[in-house]
């Protein structure tokens, strides 16, 4: 049984990442009245951008070299994390800052002012963003359960809620980013990409798709594992690790559907909405606690 | 002369490793733990400050390290001396060599500034010291006094006002061994001499929320500030409060009034280990980076140095190592210490009482606080080593090269950062020195592991020609020719966004705390007391003055007098009386 479990996983490990950012586009098209791109679109992308060889700006160097191949197999890490369970999840906030650290670097080094500009509004998403993530990967790791009742559920949503606000901001998804502005001015994430061509965003790319899918498993994981759920005796956790995934798949239409609808907010509201989250989460899980 | 001087500063750093056992160490955490990691982290950090010595470029070489010597002499007499009356003379004594060190250079307002710091900060202390040494042990006075003179030492919270000034003028290597070795020594002399019933629990309580506050606000001024120096040394402040507030939480914890929070008592002191070798490391690796290129850069204003590491002469990675130890990155030292309180909070949010909902929102707090100080290292790299310099400063720093000592003593410490958290976590995982349940054990284990993944992946990275490379660099030029320095950003484009929300809040005003400013201004009107008198003496004759001295002797005296008629209780004899 458990060897059938691990190959699920392999599989779910293998497959997920090259279908949830599809299906976000996808669901986004849709939502907008478009047909949209195939739902494996980023792959074909991440096959053309590989072939290409990198070109860069002249002030480029150690980070424009080897940020992305960090990134990547940082993001390949945590994915196996969030699949495998082979770590505490409290590894999961080091290896995000090994990327943050990586992408400003190659922001920076170009020289360019966007990459300046993007890196000044990355640093302030990630100071926002760190401490609701800490506290949410905190009782992730902790055995606190709450109960399969209204008031559990209601209490638990709440807080897969406010995980979800941090989750927002740490893979670029509107209200605090929007990767189809394309223009320079909004953009965040982006900015800081804007020198990376061919092997080098492919790379950038590749790691994208990945944190989208670590934190949508991260999310239903801790919903899943800390609710008090009948199915989580059945089948020696295959039927677990299948309702995890099937709602991370749900989690994804939802994020398509939501980038559709949502658009970017003044910048100047990222730091009041993000201290409110923080400061409900910390009454909320005190109310959990209780 | 000058050979004699360095092998003498050589014996000085590590003969008190050997002196130890003939002075009858123990290993043990509950014996001389504490003065054998001071003496070992000074003997480890002080060969990098050697190092960057021989490096530096000075006039008065032999005036530096016949400073030192006096320095790290009075450092090891500290930890050697207990409680006698050596403690409060080698403490000066150290205070004396970086007198002669500040000598190396030409005296500034800056300098002048600094060395008053050190002096007030050193004065005040060594007065309590003296005073602890010289009452008996058990007198509460005089542990009060000796808590006060090592929370003024260290900075702690409300205690730090000289610090920042203390670095804003002081040279590069003293920087260094002020933060990341003289720093150590009030703290561990507190885990030594301090015993735990000296305090009643609602002090700790109190204690407790003020270095959570220095936390926070060294954190987020330390973030704000545009001074190079300053930068770090409210980063220094944020630290030090994070390993008072393990000391306190140790302190409290290990009365045994609590049998739940024993765990915590045992597991707060390593934490307060590992926390400490991670920043007397790490943060005198960043003053002696960013010490380097604020000389060669001849400004403290981390806007007007942007991009001076580029033509440094220094590699990226070698000026980046205290930034990533920092910045928490996987396999550093940093990341073992903000690793292991995070799992100390995890065990927290499981405690089976309600303590947690007291404790734990403190202590996430508390984390908002340290991942500013994180951020405000990554700011300092990003603008000083990243952007792209002005050409006013390629061409003042035209054909500079920085000596091979300095480089050797950023390659040393570079590679303690990235070697002792494979060996630390090694060695707490299978030797068994620390006792530890079988959670923590396994997260000892986990963090090996990923300090050896992570080594072996960087070793990879850079050495193995693995990581793929530009071939082709073209300049994307959108009209004017720019090459980067007319529009590479200074730091405070990346502070400024958050200045409104979190900067006003906590009354950080262009970079400057003015919270401190305020507390300095009291402070100098209470001291001020004095010169109302001052318009009696317009004259300037000496017996005036030598009235007004006498008057001092006797309002001395009297309160002296008043206290002891107060304390052996003589007003109810009088009551009698009368």
């Amino acid at each position: 049984m458990e060897l059938l479990n691990l190959f699920i996983l392999i599989i779910y490990f293998i497959l997920f990442p090259l279908f949830l950012g599809g299906i976000i586009r996808k669901i986004r098209a849709r939502a907008q009245g478009r047909k949209g791109p195939p739902i494996l679109q980023n792959l074909y992308d991440f096959l053309r951008l590989w072939q290409k060889s990198p070109i860069d700006g002249p002030n480029s160097a150690f980070f424009a070299e080897n940020a992305p191949v960090t990134i990547f197999i940082s993001s390949l890490i945590i994915w196996s994390i969030a699949t495998f369970e082979w770590s505490s999840v409290l590894i999961v906030p080091f290896f995000l800052a090994l990327q943050r650290m990586c992408i400003l670097g190659f922001a920076m080094e170009t020289g360019t002012s966007f990459g300046g500009l993007g890196t000044s509004r990355e640093l302030l998403l990630a100071i926002c963003s760190e401490p609701i993530l800490i506290m949410s990967l905190l009782v992730a790791q902790s055995k606190l359960e709450v109960g399969f009742s209204w008031m559990g559920m209601i209490m638990g949503c709440l807080f897969l809620g406010a995980f979800l606000v941090a989750i927002l901001g740490e893979i670029a998804k509107p209200p605090f980013d929007d990767p189809r502005t394309h223009l320079e001015l909004t953009m965040v994430h982006e900015a800081m990409l804007l020198e990376a061509s061919g092997r080098t965003l492919a790379y950038f790319e590749a790691a994208a798709q990945l944190k989208i899918a670590t934190f949508l498993i991260l999310l239903m994981r801790v919903g899943v594992e800390h609710t008090n759920f009948f199915f989580r005796k059945i089948g020696d956790g295959i039927l677990e690790n299948f309702i995890v995934f099937i709602g991370a798949v749900f989690l994804a239409v939802f994020l398509g559907y939501w980038e559709a609808r949502s658009v970017r907010r003044k910048w100047i509201w990222v730091p009041e909405i993000m201290g409110m989250t923080f400061l409900f989460l910390l009454v909320l899980g005190t109310l959990i606690k209780i | 002369m000058y050979n004699i001087l360095k092998f003498l500063l050589l014996f000085v750093l590590f003969s008190p490793l050997f002196f130890m056992g003939e002075a009858g160490f123990n290993w043990r955490l509950s014996s001389e733990f504490p003065l054998i990691i001071g003496l070992i982290l000074q003997a480890v950090t002080g060969f990098s400050i050697f190092l960057y010595s021989l490096g530096e470029e000075s006039k008065n070489q032999k005036g530096i390290f016949f400073g030192y010597i006096l320095f790290f002499s009075g450092l090891a007499g500290s930890y050697f001396s207990g409680r006698t009356i050596y403690l409060p003379f080698s403490w000066e004594l150290s205070t004396l060599g970086a007198f002669l060190v500040y000598t190396s250079e030409s005296y500034s307002k800056l300098k002048t500034k600094s060395l008053i710091s050190l002096y007030t900060a050193s004065g005040v202390s060594g007065i309590l010291l003296t005073c602890w040494v010289f009452l008996p042990p058990e007198n509460s006075v005089g542990n009060i006094f000796f808590l006060v003179a090592l929370l003024i030492k260290s900075a702690f919270s409300f205690f730090h006002l000289w610090y920042p000034d203390l670095h804003e003028g002081s040279p590069t290597s003293s920087s260094a061994a002020f933060s990341g070795i003289a720093i150590n020594l009030p703290l561990l002399l507190f885990v030594q001499y301090f015993n735990p019933e000296f305090m009643g629990i609602f002090t700790y309580k109190v204690l407790v929320p003020i270095a959570g506050i220095g936390i926070f606000l060294g954190g987020v001024t330390s973030f704000f500030s545009k001074d190079i120096k300053k930068i770090l040394a409210y980063s220094t402040i944020e630290k030090v409060n994070f390993l008072w507030l393990c000391l306190f939480l140790h302190k409290l914890w290990i009365q045994g009034i609590d049998a739940e929070m024993d765990f915590f008592a045992e597991i707060f002191l390593i934490l307060f280990y590992i926390t400490l070798l991670h920043h007397s490391i790490s943060k005198s690796y960043q003053f002696l980076v960013f010490g380097k290129l604020r000389d060669l850069a001849d400004t403290n204003s981390v806007d007007v140095a942007k991009g001076i590491g580029r033509i440094a002469g220094i590699p990226f990675l070698l000026l980046g190592f205290g930034t990533f130890s920092f910045a928490l990155l996987p396999g550093t030292l940093g990341f073992v210490s903000e690793a292991t309180y995070l799992y100390l909070i995890s065990r927290v949010v499981d405690l089976e009482s309600g303590k947690s909902i007291v404790i734990l929102p403190a202590m996430v707090i508390f984390i908002i606080g340290l991942a500013l100080g994180s951020m405000a290292h990554i700011r300092l790299y990003l603008t000083l080593t990243l952007s792209m310099p002005s050409e006013e400063l390629i061409n003042k720093n035209k054909g500079k090269t920085p000596s091979k000592y300095i480089i050797y003593s950023l390659i040393y410490l570079s590679s303690l950062l990235i070697l002792i958290p494979v060996f630390l976590t090694g060695f707490m995982t299978y030797t068994g020195f620390f006792e530890m349940d079988k959670g923590l054990n396994q997260w000892f284990l986990t963090l090996f592991n990923v300090s050896v993944i992570s080594l072996i992946f960087y070793f990879i990275m850079i050495y193995g020609k693995f990581s793929h490379r530009i071939e082709k660099r073209v300049l994307w030029d959108c009209g004017n020719n720019y090459r980067g320095s007319e529009l590479s950003i200074p730091a405070s484009v990346i502070s400024e966004p958050l200045h409104d929300s979190l900067g006003l809040t906590t009354s950080v005003i262009d970079g400057e705390s003015m919270l401190d400013d305020w507390l300095k201004k009291k402070l100098i009107n209470l001291l001020n007391i004095g010169k109302i008198w001052i318009g009696e003496v317009e004259s300037g004759d000496i017996s005036n003055y030598i009235a007004f001295s006498s008057t001092s002797l006797l309002i001395t005296l009297a309160i002296i007098f008043f206290y002891k008629f107060y304390k052996d209780n003589t007003w109810n004899f009088l009551t009698y009386l009368f």
